[in-house]
Parts: C-alpha cells; structure tokens; sequence
C-alpha cells in the first residue's frame, strides 16, 4: 500500500515538475516583431530604432476592433542591444525576434557603414538568417514600417512576400539574407549590395487607416534596384535596367521578360526561360582578365511589329538582337561599377581567386583600382525555342 | 556471483560511432574552418585517416595484451607503482573530457536555446541521467544506444537532405590556397578531439562477446563516425562558407537553422539537435563509466557502480570550475588539450605496444636457446 502512494506521489511530482519549462515563454507574454529598421538619430548620432510589432487581438480574434494590425516603436540608443532593452519603457511585453521578415537600413546610416549594426544582428540568438535585409532609398528606415499595406496585416510579411515572389519573374529584384552578406562583406574580392525599397506617394498619410480607405492607398513601398556598397558603405543604387544587368552576371535570374525594339516600330516581348551565366577569368602575365559566358533560353511572348516569323533567318535575327540587348545591359551595369561605384559589387575578384589563387595573392592588394579598368568580354548565346500559340501575328493585316 | 556483463559487436560499434561523432560534430567544422578555411575538408580527410591509424594502433595494442583492459595494462606493463601513477593521469584525463563536453552540452543549451536558464539546471540534468544509465549498467546502455541509433541516422540523413539545396559548391575553391601549414594545424586539433579521446574505448573492449568482430566494429565505427564529421565540414563549408563557419560557436545549430523547405516545413533546429544532443550524451556516458571503472581498479573496489554518483558529482563540479569564460574554455581544447591527448592517447599506447612486444621477442628468444 505505502509503495502504491509513493508510486502515486512520484508520478503526480514528475507531472507538475517535467511540464513546467524554467524560462518558458508563453506567447501571450510576447510581442511578435516582424521588422526592424536602424536609423542614425541626427541629432544626437545615436541608433535609433523602429520595430514593427503584430498586434496580437486584432490578427487573430474574429471580431475587429478599430485599432490596426500592426504598431511600430522607436526608441534611440548608443547600442542596438541596450536599444532593444529600452524599449521595455514603451512596449507592454518581451519582444520575440525570431519572426522578423525584413532589417531595413536608413540611407543615411547605410552612407556611414552598416557593419558595426551586424554584430548584434549575427549574435543574437533570437534571429535567423532567413529574414531580408534593405535599404531605404532617399529616406529613413523608420519611413518604410511606417506605410500600411492594403492587403497583408503586417507590411513586413507583404514585403517579405513581395521580394520573393519578384525574385523568381522579375529580372532585377535579389533578396539578400544575412549570411550571404557577410559572407560578401569579409570577402576580398567581392562588395555587398541590398536591395533597395523606397516609399511611393504621401509619405505622411502612409501610417494612417484612410490610406487604406481608399482604391489606391495613399502611399507604397515598392522595391526598387539595388543600394551598392564598398566594404559596408553605401556608395550608389544601381537602375532597375543595371540592376537587372547585375543579376544576369550573378546568374541570379530564374525567368524574366526581356523586351527588345522592332525594325519599325514596337516591342518584341521574350519570355526569358532559362539563364546560365560563368564567369571565367584569365591571367595573363599579371592582367586580369574576364570572359562572362551566358547561355539564354527563351519563348517569345509578344510581338508587336510586321515579322515573317516562319524564317529561320528572322528568328536568328530576333535572337542575335537580343543578345545583344541582355550584353548592353550587362555592359551598362558594369561601366556603372567600375567608374560611377568605384566598386566590384559582382565579386569578380573572387572569382580569380576561386580560379586563379596564385595571381590572386598579387592582385588583392589593389583589387578595387585593378577592377576599374579590368578588361571585360562576352560570350553570348540565345535561343529562342517557341514561339507560342499563334505563328506569323495579325498585325500586318490590321494596317 | 557476480555477473558478467557483454555486449554485441553491433552495439559497440554504435557506442564507438556516437563516441567519435558526439560533442565534435558541433565544434570540428569551425575549429577546422578558423585555420584551414575552405581546406577544412581536407583536414576531415586526412584527420579521418589518422584518426582510423591511431584507433588500428589501440586495436593491436589491446591484441598485444590478451582482452586486459587498460589499466591492467598499466600495471603488467609498468609495474604496481608506476601502473598506479598512470592510472591517476588516465583518470584526470577521463574527468577532463567528461566536465569538457558536460560544460560544452551547457554552453550550448544557454548560448542557443535557453539563455535564462542556470546552467547548473541543465547540466546536473544531463549528469543525473548518466549517473542513472551507469547504475544499470553496459548491458543496458549498450541497449538503449542500440534503439536511438536509428533515429540518429534519421535525423543526420533528414537533415542533410534539407540542406543541400542550399549548397553552393564554388566555395571549397581555391583549394590548398593558403599552403599546406594550416592544414596541419588543423589535422592536430582534430586528433586531439575526438581521435586520440578514442582510447578511452580500450576501457569498453573487453565487454565485447567476440573480441575478433569487435576489432572490426571499432575501426568501422570509427569510419562511420569520420564520414559524418567530413559530411558535416563540407555542408557547413559549402552553405555558409568558410568564413561564416570559422566565426559561429555553434556552426551545425546554424546549419540545422537553415533546413528545410521555406514555408512548408522550417524551423526544426532543436528536433536536429536532437541528433548531436543524443550523441553528446553516450559520449559524455562513456567517458563517466571509463572514470568510475578506473577509480575502481585503483581503489580496488568490488561493485565499481557506487562510484558513479559521487564521480558524476565532481565531474559536474569540474565542469562548472573548468573555465571562467567560453573563449576560455575553447583555447584550451583546442590549443592545448591536443597536447595532452598526444602523451596519454599516442605515446603510452605505443609504449605499452612496443614493451609488449620486446617482452614477447625476447620469451621467444629465450625458448629458442
């Protein structure tokens, strides 16, 4: 019998102590983060950040209250951790980082250096890799978790989404995870870009509901081309058309639309299939030199001009065109690095040192003066496979 | 009458692999990486091969002297006295590495899982279960390794297979950029941790039913063991790059991060760790079990099993006095415990071998005049 109670006593002590979880954290303790953004306060040179917070009653309780879904904070601080402590003044809860979609810099901060900001970044334990990391083009970071989007909650997850969707069809958009920046960052022969994303229309209307009440909200963020760094400077953003050049030498395309002139006029509108871009590099008594091989399979999408699409000759002409259209981008986006950047944004330097271990030594000494005037060649090959549901278009026949 | 207590091959096997794999799979990829950088696989490589080296010399060792263990052969080799000073060194030397990877399994809950718990929580959890798995004894914690083996292939392989679509290959080149130097620094920390602590396992032996099988199952474990580590370094090597690797404390809980498959299935670190949480403690089992069998030998006590709660005491005191710091506490096993590992791990056995044989050379020489 004495055996069976203390049998009974042991099992209900392990019941109440195996169950209860010494730092547990229940999430009705937590406030969820979703973004961040880092800011230098002008006027006392502090960092001062914004978070963007879920607000939990109103994502998941059926019946809506008239406050919003989201809420940001700022609080100002000489360090990003005590930051984070400080806003215990202003947040009700324990703020829970590992959710957080997006890191957003301030142009301003990005000018002077984002390095010294990572550290906490890639310490703390409480953030992943997996969120994207921004620069706020010609404005604050603060400015962006500011705009209320009309279809997502919380403005973080629709960026979030939005980068990554556009990464896979759209040519110029890359989303940047931590890792891969500072992978880029302590790499010799390679500096980091982000991506950029900027506020569209009134920006002071943008955190208020009747932005919303509206068919067209009052302001958007949109993701623009890519803010280019030297080391962990911000020292130029790159167009959408340089932008799209960068990713076609990173071969960071998946498909994308690539639209060239016609003889007369209109466009003609190639559904870009599959890219493979190589590097190569060559040595030679000193010199550097690079050969980006790029292979484009495509469909033809759209066609807006008089063509006889049943000649091979007009699609090798079709095809030849657009070669040469994807290499003046690429072109046009390395002329802005090499003279405008001052900055080997596409890693080419190391690339040679994958390559070329031996000469690289030599070279990366002065690496960012030799990438100016490295000498550069393409290698082009295009093909166009379908050309859809219909062959020669009607456009003749409506004139 | 006492009974004797054996294992199977198969269950030394995996007592061997979790031995070789626990603790180091979560350091060897950035220790390696900070000097070898993008070379750390081959240091995987040709530590792998020592390291099999090093187990083949334990194996003829353990041949040379007829199923003792090792402290009967400190004692038939060297004599009483000197048997005895040696097994104080070998029992210092299991009581570091136990409080090394107790105080390693603590760091790395509070580091990267729960950093407001006391770290005397954790760790005298993990000692409790030890100290319980000894009392019962090899048969049935050779068992028990025995049913968590499956489910630590499982998660190894499931977790390699969500990582590689994030391998990039271009980051092992350059290879052998930096000389051939870092690559040997690195191949001596490796040994140190775990190889050389392999010797701990000629304490284990003579459990074995088939010694001849055993033998066998001691150089494949450690094959398999090495294999894992190698499939670790090149994973971590290839998703985060060399440099990324160097600098994390805990580089597979970053990998095991990574896994998965973007909003369908992520975030199942802590399942992954799991994996090396399970290896850890067979190692940490091991280690324990080797210390209280020793100190028994030497006190001469009967029933060895008393020893282990107030051993797993001080091994949880040691670890808790062992170092004021991590940074501390990495030096150390990395910098200088290879050094200790190289006198208690390399040189003795070899000595006992060489001594073993000479005696034997020279009964032969005496039969034949």
């Amino acid at each position: 019998m004495i055996k069976k109670i203390l049998l009974l006593v042991m099992i209900g002590n392990c019941i109440v102590m195996l169950s209860g979880c010494w730092s547990s954290k229940e999430i009705t303790e937590l406030m969820i983060v979703t973004g961040m953004g880092i800011d230098r306060d002008s006027d006392t040179g502090e960092y001062k950040v914004t978070v963007q917070i879920i607000n939990p009653g109103e994502i998941a309780s059926q019946t809506k209250t008239e406050r919003l879904e989201v809420t940001t904070y700022q609080t100002t601080g000489e360090s990003i951790y005590e930051v984070m402590r400080r806003f215990s003044t202003k947040v009700p809860r324990r703020m829970y980082l590992a959710h957080i979609q997006l890191v957003i810099f301030g142009e301003e901060l990005a000018k002077e250096g984002i390095g010294k900001t990572l550290d906490f970044i890639s310490r703390n334990h409480e953030f992943r890799t997996d969120f994207f990391i921004l620069v706020s083009k010609n404005g604050k970071a603060e400015e962006v978790l500011n705009v209320l989007t009309p279809t997502e909650a919380s403005p973080s997850v629709s960026l979030y989404s939005s980068i990554n969707v556009s990464e896979k069809i759209w040519a110029p958009t890359k989303g940047v995870h931590l890792d891969e920046l500072l992978n880029t960052l302590v790499s010799e022969g390679k500096h980091p870009v982000l991506t950029g994303v900027e506020v569209r229309g009134d920006k002071e209307r943008g955190d208020t509901v009747s932005s919303l009440e509206q068919i067209k909200p009052a302001a958007v963020t949109k993701i623009t081309g890519f803010a280019a760094f030297r080391n962990d400077k911000l020292v130029g953003w790159l167009t959408e058309n340089e932008s799209k050049g960068y990713n076609y030498i990173i071969n960071n395309i998946k498909s994308t639309v690539g639209s060239i002139p016609c003889e007369d006029s209109g466009i003609i509108a190639l559904d870009v299939k599959k890219i493979k871009t190589d590097l190569k590099t060559n040595v030679k008594s000193g010199k550097p030199s690079i050969t980006i091989k790029t292979n484009i399979e495509a469909d033809l999408g759209e066609i807006q001009c008089d063509m006889d699409l049943s000649k091979t000759s007009v699609i090798k002409q079709i095809e030849e065109d657009a070669a040469k259209q994807v290499q003046s981008l690429m072109e046009h986006s390395i002329t802005k690095a090499k003279e405008d950047l001052k900055s080997d944004i596409f890693g080419f330097g190391e690339t040679i040192h994958r390559q070329h271990p031996k000469a690289w030594k030599k070279l990366k000494g002065n690496w960012d003066e030799t990438f100016q005037d490295l000498e550069i060649s393409f290698d082009m090959n295009y093909e166009i496979r379908r050309i859809g549901t219909i062959s020669n278009s009607f456009q003749k026949v409506i004139k | 009458m006492k009974k004797i207590e054996k294992i199977s091959s198969f269950q030394f096997f995996i007592l061997v692999l979790m031995f070789v794999v626990g603790s180091s799979v979560l350091y060897i990829p950035s220790v390696l990486a900070a000097s070898a950088k993008e070379d750390a696989w081959i240091v995987g490589v040709i530590g792998g091969l020592l390291g099999v080296g090093i187990v083949f010399l334990y194996i003829k060792t353990a041949e040379a002297s007829q199923g003792k263990d090792l402290i009967q052969m400190y004692d038939s080799v060297f004599g009483f006295i000197f048997g005895k000073v040696l097994t104080i060194f070998f029992c210092f030397y299991c009581l570091i590495i136990a409080a090394l990877i107790l105080r390693g399994i603590g760091d790395f809950m509070l580091t990267q899982i729960m950093p407001e718990t006391p770290i005397e929580i954790i760790m005298g959890l993990f000692i409790f279960l030890v100290i319980h798995a000894q009392k019962y004894g090899v048969e049935v914690f050779a068992r028990t390794a025995e049913i968590f083996f499956p489910w630590i292939i499982f998660l190894f392989i499931f977790g390699v297979c969500m990582i590689l679509p994030d391998i990039e290959f271009v980051r092992i080149f350059p290879i052998l950029d930096n000389g051939i130097k870092p690559i040997l620094k690195g191949t001596f920390s490796y040994l140190g941790f775990p190889y050389l602590e392999c010797l701990l396992l000629l304490m284990l032996l003579p459990y074995c039913n088939h010694l001849t099988s055993a033998k066998k199952s001691w150089i494949l474990g450690t094959i398999a063991g090495a294999i894992i580590l190698l499939i670790t370094i090149f994973l971590s090597i290839m998703v985060l790059g060399p440099e990324m690797t160097a600098r994390q404390s805990y580089v597979t809980y970053i990998l095991a991060k990574k896994m998965g498959i973007p909003h369908v299935f992520e975030r199942m670190e802590v399942i992954i760790a799991i994996f090396w949480i399970l290896t850890i403690f067979y190692k940490l089992l091991l280690c324990s079990f080797c210390l209280t069998k020793s100190i028994g030998r030497l006190l001469k006590v009967e029933e060895e099993k008393i020893l282990a709660f107030p051993l797993g005491i001080i091994i949880f005191c040691t670890a808790i006095i062992s170092g004021e710091d991590v940074v501390y506490l990495n030096d150390f096993s990395s910098n200088i415990w290879p050094f200790v590992g190289l006198q208690i791990g390399l040189l003795l056995p070899l000595l006992i071998l060489l001594i073993q044989k000479g005696k034997k050379w020279i009964k032969q020489k005496d039969q034949f005049n």
